[in-house]
């Protein structure tokens, strides 16, 4: 881009923007609209996403050349205010669209071959668009109003790609439970905006973040912002939707559930740092409910035996570790760890693909001796799985480190060995999931899926062995939004991280070398695990078990007293007309009976006065 | 000039005389017809006013009536009047297309919904109070007839209930309107201020609320509902229920500000408990119809919320959330009447698994039941943002009780979806047919109308919200 004007630049840039958002949507549109007459859907929908991939690294370059960009135009403007929509380019932005963009182009990629033969094969890729599309107008918007539509329709998206098998009823179920309880939080996301609105008459982040606000309110502001965030990247105590999320495609899992739309929540928070990080009381809010969703999700993913269901929880855990690092300030090193996790995470989901189809089952029990039959998929898994636990020198690593770090810094050791015995964790169930299904002999044949699913894993997995070297870029990229801190000192926290690793590796295999799994699962502890320390147990006594009598108390109110009252004036007007009627009987010596007494009445009345 | 003197006379007669052509038809089809013809036409007319959005005057017709009563023949239009004529013009043609399932009586059904478009837009157009109230009152005898004679099993009791309850509340509106002219000596209605006696409200709020309709005056709707034919469902949903929001809009509003000051606080409490009251009844039903016919309380909830903050962000949402709602609902009743004609039945737990066979209707469905519970994108969303976004400045907290009633319209919808499109197919359910083309034709409109108003609303805000600041701002300054 040398020797281009800066008016050439902008309207490049501003041409960039248009086709990264308008490539997915048209895509969508012409899927849904006209899906029946076309045969290879997938193409329309890799053409645009590869054209949003090209626009998102032009995006970066632009960066680079331009620094911060804003457009933006009113949406719905009468009485002197208005709704803005419109494209924010910064380190932020421009790297989470690229990360988005790149995995819908790989994931879509995969996709072809393993939703081949699906009988709604066009309509898959007509929703990963509208995904793509939204996905990428929240992480470009420049304001709250439009996070919130594009936060809105990713859930929806999520939604229907849950319940893409929707004739399995555990599909169904477990799509409604995702939009509902994301949309719980969505409330408090809600009333954030409903406050900023009524404080401030605008929406958009620039003309937010340079004003001043008090700090109770910024309290209260953040708090019902991280309440959004919770719900939709699945931390405690709203984690319950993500693991029954599994039940839609394996791609979907892959794209929404584990390396974007769920990372929505720490995007939200990391856009809105400038807010957090005046309210301190929210961030230690944030770094707890981080640390506890990383220890929960790590927990839990032991004793869980689905391969895809230990993979989500890994997913809660790791969003644990980012909203940690969020909590403690280390905004720069929960954005590594998104970046990082973004591939490996998805690579992991991946390879799940792969072992479900050559095993035609989840469950790890089911599955053994990969390691000799699917040869990319070993590679890949392992590159994933290193990465995840964050052995030296897999992307994992690094951006684990730079976490680990800023927690230690902070200078709470609660948090630390939170997160530090985390890392344990983490080590301890991906090494019992390796050994089990990749060691040992195979039960049948099994093989690789088709050479373009290779193509996005081993791609996948070369990112996941290096993107740890995005670091220097990256930090680069984030200058603007990050406030320098000092260098680190010591070599402490790789040493015991590093020991975590080798140590929960360890009696990972001990674990499988010695058989202890059968043991484990049948304890106290392995039952409590498996039920999820009884969380959602306690959801249902406490929402679910008063339904029926709600429902008894609303109905009856509903139809004896609001109704009641209704019927109750008609039938008194009908009671008491039928009885008037009565005197209405057309015998004279009735009425002149009657006037008798009346007039004797009147008379009297008129006497005794 | 002249040309366009008489506009708003033509299009409330032009359905009323296609209605009494279509009762001389001979034969049915010839009945329909002339309704389709009628009613597009009353549709083309009503289209003419985008011409002069400058200035809507030229349309205003003043012709004395009655003298010695000083009633006159008062016509004219603002933003908020035409937003819901083109409501009522756009919404009848597509319920008189939608009217295939009617099939004894013909001629006598197509002279009554189009005596009932004919009424509708009376009610909107006219501006002296006799006459509103004439127009106010015809609506309730087509829709009487509809229900009863069309009607599903319970259609007497249904149609008794719908006529006297909403009579109930037209008596104390003509209370106050007789009250306004005793004060004004006027019927022109626009010109009765802060004169009136504080105790009016009541009049007007009773005649308003029923019709709305404001918890807990609400339980004649779902029975209505329920035994209406579904054209009738359409319109009773789409634009009967907005007459009662004008009647907010166009008398209570510009007075809230002065006389009735203090009321708004009441309608505020009335409309959070219809939010969550309507999600709640909803949510206990089974059947389809009466489902949708409770999201409509909670809907309305929102629209009264909106009015009753006074300020011109939460008024104009609480009207784009009418006219929204105005689309959406018919949608539904229309998608709900589809089903009912393929499967005989409106339960939840005896429908399922559609979703596999029929995408079209289920993908219409689906965006119904979504932009009913406020998806963005479509329709609903962007009323509630605005509306809610305008009554948080004088509510507070006290709203945020409302994001239950959201909560459970999600719950509403998905609940829906899941039992009835969701699921194994049924397998002693014999092949069923899709959307056919007729279908689609009433069908895609409602769909296109609710994405159009969802990613572009920004046309109906400026068409009407000056019509909406000035009522406001005539309770402000007085």
């Amino acid at each position: 881009m040398v020797g281009v004007t800066a008016q050439e630049i902008v309207y490049r840039t501003n041409l960039a923007l248009s086709l990264i958002l308008l490539a997915p949507l048209l895509s969508f549109l012409i899927l849904i609209l006209f899906g029946r007459l076309i045969k290879r859907s997938h193409l329309i929908a890799l053409t645009a996403s590869f054209i949003s991939l090209f626009s998102s690294i032009f995006l970066i370059f632009a960066f680079y050349r331009t620094g911060r960009y804003e457009v933006s135009f009113n949406w719905l403007a009468f009485g002197g205010q208005g709704l803005k929509v419109g494209c924010l380019i910064d380190g932020l932005s421009s790297v989470a669209a690229f990360v988005v963009s790149f995995l819908v182009f790989f994931i879509e990629l995969y996709s072809v071959n393993y939703m081949k033969g699906e009988t709604r094969y066009t309509r898959f890729f007509a929703y990963l668009s509208l995904f793509a599309f939204s996905m990428l107008g929240l992480v470009l918007s420049q304001g709250y109003f439009q996070m919130y539509v594009m936060w809105e329709l990713v859930g929806f998206c999520s939604y229907l790609l849950i319940g893409f098998w929707f004739e399995r009823d555990a599909a169904a179920k477990a799509a409604k439970k995702a939009f509902f309880i994301t949309r719980l939080g969505d409330m408090g996301f809600f009333l954030a905006l409903l406050l900023l609105w009524s404080a401030t008459g605008t929406l958009t982040f620039s003309s937010l973040f340079s004003r001043t606000f008090s700090t109770a309110f910024l309290t209260l502001v953040t708090i019902l912002l991280f309440i959004g965030a919770v719900g939709k990247s699945a931390q405690f105590p709203l984690f319950i939707w993500l693991p029954d999320a599994m039940e839609g495609p394996t791609p979907v899992s892959a794209l929404l559930h584990s390396a974007t739309m769920v990372a929505a929540g720490v995007i939200l928070v990391a856009r809105s740092y400038p807010l957090f990080s005046k309210a301190p009381l929210t961030l230690s809010v944030v770094a707890w409910i981080g640390a506890i969703s990383a220890l929960l999700g790590a927990l839990l993913a032991i004793a869980e035996k689905n391969l895809k269901r230990v993979l989500a929880f890994s997913t809660i855990s790791q969003l644990g570790y980012m909203m940690l690092a969020l909590g403690v300030g280390g905004l720069f090193a929960s954005f590594f760890h998104f970046f990082t996790h973004a591939f490996f995470k998805a690579l992991l989901f991946l390879c799940a693909g792969s072992l479900i189809h050559a095993y035609h089952a989840q469950d790890i029990d089911e599955m053994s001796g990969a390691l000799l039959k699917l040869p990319y998929t070993t590679f890949a898994f392992l590159a994933g799985a290193l990465s995840l636990v964050g052995l030296f020198p897999f992307s994992g690593f690094w951006s684990k480190d730079e976490i680990l770090i800023s927690v230690w810094e902070s200078g709470n050791y609660w948090l630390s060995s939170l997160a530090i015995f985390t890392a344990f964790l983490t080590s301890f169930y991906v090494f019992k999931v390796f050994f089990r299904v990749f060691l040992g002999l195979p039960k049948r044949d099994l093989h690789e899926m088709p050479f373009l699913t290779q193509v996005s894993q081993i791609v996948l997995a070369f990112i996941a062995i290096f993107s740890g070297g995005a670091f220097g870029w990256l930090s680069g990229m984030m200058k603007s939004l990050v406030v320098e801190k000092e260098a680190h000192a010591g070599f402490l926290i790789p040493f015991l991280s590093t020991l975590m690793v080798v140590s929960g590796c360890f009696l990972a295999w001990l674990f499988y070398r010695y058989e202890w799994e059968g043991g484990f699962q049948a304890s106290f502890l392995g039952m409590a695990l498996h039920r999820w320390l009884f969380i959602e147990d306690f959801y249902r006594l406490i929402f679910l078990k008063p339904v029926p009598y709600l429902k008894t108390f609303f109905v009856n109110l509903e139809k004896w007293v609001v109704d009641g009252a209704v019927n109750g004036i008609a039938g008194a007007a009908n009671y008491f007309s039928y009885n008037v009627r009565r005197w209405q009987q057309g015998y004279v010596q009735f009425y002149l009976g009657l006037s008798f007494v009346c007039l004797i009445i009147l008379v009297m009345i008129w006497w005794l006065k | 000039m002249m040309r366009n003197l008489s506009l708003l006379t033509y299009l409330w007669l032009t359905p009323f005389i296609g209605g009494l052509i279509a009762l001389a038809m001979p034969d049915r089809k010839a009945a329909r017809r002339v309704a389709i013809l009628a009613s597009a036409l009353t549709f083309v007319e009503s289209l003419i006013p985008l011409g002069y959005l400058e200035d809507f005057t030229v349309f205003t017709q003043n012709v004395n009536w009655v003298k010695a009563l000083n009633i006159n023949y008062y016509l004219r239009i603002d933003g908020l009047s035409y937003s819901l004529v083109l409501l009522t013009t756009f919404l009848s043609l597509l319920s008189v297309w939608a009217s295939w399932e009617v099939k004894k009586r013909e001629q006598l059904y197509y002279f009554f919904i189009l005596f009932l478009e004919a009424t509708l837009i009376g009610v909107f157009i006219a501006f002296d109070f006799v006459l509103f109230y004439l127009f106010w009152e015809a609506v309730l005898i087509p829709m009487y007839f509809i229900i009863g004679i069309w009607g599903g099993e319970n259609r007497r009791y249904a149609a008794n209930k719908f006529f006297l309850y909403t009579l109930g509340g037209s008596v104390f509106l003509l209370m106050a309107g007789l009250i306004g002219y005793f004060y004004s000596g006027t019927f022109s209605f626009e010109t009765w201020k802060s004169f009136l006696p504080a105790f009016t409200f009541w009049l007007f709020f009773l005649g308003f609320a029923i019709k709305i309709p404001v918890f807990p005056f609400h339980t004649w709707l779902p029975d209505a509902h329920v035994e209406a034919p579904t054209p009738g469902s359409m319109m009773l949903a789409g634009v009967l229920l907005k007459m009662g929001v004008y009647g907010f809009m166009r008398f209570l509003l510009p007075l809230l500000g002065t006389t009735y000051h203090g009321k708004e606080v009441f309608l505020f409490y009335l409309g959070l408990a219809g939010l969550i009251y309507g999600g709640i009844m909803a949510l206990t039903q089974n059947d389809i119809k009466k489902i949708v016919a409770y999201t409509s309380v909670s809907h309305m909830g929102v629209v009264v919320i909106g009015i009753a903050s006074l300020k011109l962000w939460g008024v104009m949402g609480a009207l784009f959330q009418a006219l929204a709602h105005g689309v959406v609902t018919p949608l539904l009743f229309l998608l709900v009447g589809l089903i009912y004609h393929r499967f005989h039945t409106r339960d939840l737990n005896e429908l399922g698994g559609i979703a596999s066979y029929l995408p079209l209707i289920s993908g219409a469905l689906i965006v119904g039941s979504f932009a009913s519970l406020g998806l963005p994108g479509l329709a609903n969303f962007v009323g509630e943002f605005t509306a809610f976004l305008g009554a948080w400045k004088n509510f507070g907290w006290l709203l945020s009780i409302g994001v239950i009633g959201l909560l459970l319209d999600a719950l509403v919808f998905l609940r829906l979806i899941e039992k009835v499109l969701y699921g194994e197919r049924n397998e002693n359910q014999l092949v069923i047919a899709d959307l056919s083309l007729s279908e689609k034709l009433a069908v895609s409109p409602l769909i296109l109308m609710t994405v159009v108003l969802g990613v572009f609303p920004s046309g109906v805000f400026n068409l009407v919200w000056p019509s909406i600041s000035a009522l406001i701002e005539k309770g402000a300054l007085r």
